[in-house]
């Protein structure tokens, strides 16, 4: 796991140009996190957010630019192998295994990290109550206990960045505060990264510490997280809000 | 009475018979998306591997322990050579394949002429079912597949393994965000 510790895993995205068939979506992304930072990326819809964590994934190819995580290229590297470089990805929708049991969900995440392991207890300890409901089939929780769900899967792998596609997307507010809450304590106890695209503002400037404005495929402005609490004026211009 | 044993003991060889050639058919199109169309010509060189060995003077149990291992070994080559460039692109790997099994059956007819070959039936005696006396290869046949079809429901179901595989199977981008391999997912 040599390569996997210490400060080195920043990602570094420069002139990243990506996007679906005949159409480009990302227009050249220049993008730096640092080694456990939090990153919020906001951005009005179809500004390509998720198509910038589908790219960091590998989900969506990358067309030209510098895609890199620490010391490793990824733009030569496999989805798989990103995810064990220390990659973990909570898509929109969540996409969890709906047929399987929530502990099949979770085992899914450590199971070919890698590390040979079967250790959950990071997922479970983020949310406890989903020991309770090891047996459940993942289809049948409730929405938010599904996104509960979604994020411990990609914690049991114990991801160096933990990127989020709107995981706060049709969640009841007190299950909001409370993914925040575990969200921010797992940054703060593990030093894990966060990037995290979401609408709810309040959040991702509670969570993070640096906040990206992403317009029409291109990074527009990096802003601290309480420069832009203190005035929000560009949350005005690039979200309209 | 007595045909009515002998129907359905025939009726359920079949079946398993079937049974196990779907099997390999099903796990290849579930993992790697690819659907083989000379999946047929695969059991036909399994069936000319233990011919071969037979020919060489091996016994036709050596053969049929033979034969998988023959057929993984080529399944590697082919998956190099041929499938590993036409993932993603489902219809071309029915092409591909099917000319994949076009080639094979040419070159066994090549190797071995077009005629039918025979080897010594292992297990020659019959066993009474019954009362009604009934071949005992075919009953063994039918024991290797039960064995074959519980295994790999273990191997699916119970496995590390497995889950993995059904992960790949069910979401094939989310299993690799995931980390599992799937063979045919490249980026």
């Amino acid at each position: 796991m040599a390569e996997r510790s210490g400060t080195t895993m920043a990602l570094t995205l420069s002139g990243v140009v990506a996007g679906y068939g005949a159409g480009t979506v990302l227009h050249g992304v220049d993008l730096h996190v640092e080694a456990g930072e939090r990153v919020g990326l906001l951005g009005r819809n179809g500004a390509g957010k998720t198509t910038l964590l589908r790219t960091v994934m590998g989900l969506v190819k990358t067309r030209a630019g510098l895609l890199r995580l620490g010391g490793h290229d990824l733009r030569a590297r496999a989805t798989f192998e990103r995810a064990r470089l220390g990659l973990g990805y909570v898509p929109q929708g969540r996409d969890l295994f709906p047929e399987f049991t929530v502990g099949q969900n979770l085992l899914a995440g450590v199971l070919a990290n890698g590390r040979g392991g079967r250790d959950v207890s990071a997922g479970l300890q983020a949310f406890p109550w989903l020991a309770d409901r090891l047996h459940a089939r993942a289809g049948a929780l409730s929405g938010g206990q599904q996104q509960q769900l979604a994020i411990a899967r990609a914690l049991v792998a114990q991801p160096a960045l933990l990127m989020l596609d709107e995981p706060l997307e049709g969640v009841q507010p007190s299950v909001v505060d409370e993914i925040a809450r575990v969200l921010h304590t797992r940054c703060e106890a593990t030093g894990m990264g966060l990037l995290l695209v979401e609408q709810n503002v309040e959040v991702v400037l509670r969570l993070c510490t640096r906040v990206v404005f992403i317009d029409a495929g291109e990074v527009r402005e990096c802003l601290a997280a309480d420069a832009v609490a203190a005035d929000p004026a560009p949350l005005e211009r690039y979200l309209g809000i | 009475m007595s045909s009515l044993v002998t129907v359905a003991l025939d009726a359920a060889n079949h079946t398993l018979i079937l049974m196990l050639v779907a099997l390999g058919l099903a796990i290849v199109f579930g993992l790697m998306n690819v659907i083989n169309m000379a999946h047929g010509e695969f059991m036909m060189i399994g069936a000319y591997v233990v011919l071969v060995a037979h020919q060489a003077g091996l016994p036709v149990w050596a053969g049929l322990a033979l034969a998988p291992l023959v057929l993984a070994a080529l399944g590697l080559v082919v998956e190099e050579l041929l499938i590993r460039r036409v993932y993603t692109r489902l219809l071309d790997t029915i092409l591909a394949t099917w000319g994949l099994s076009l080639l094979l059956k040419q070159g066994i007819v090549l190797a071995f002429g077009p005629g039918s070959h025979a080897v010594p039936n292992p297990l020659p005696a019959t066993v009474d079912v019954l009362g009604e006396p009934y071949p005992s290869y075919r009953l063994f046949i039918m024991g290797v597949t039960l064995v074959a079809l519980l295994a790999t429901f273990w191997l699916f179901f119970r496995t590390a393994w497995g889950l993995s595989a059904r992960c790949v199977i069910a979401n094939r981008p989310m299993a690799a965000c995931l980390a599992s391999t799937p063979v045919a997912w490249t980026a």
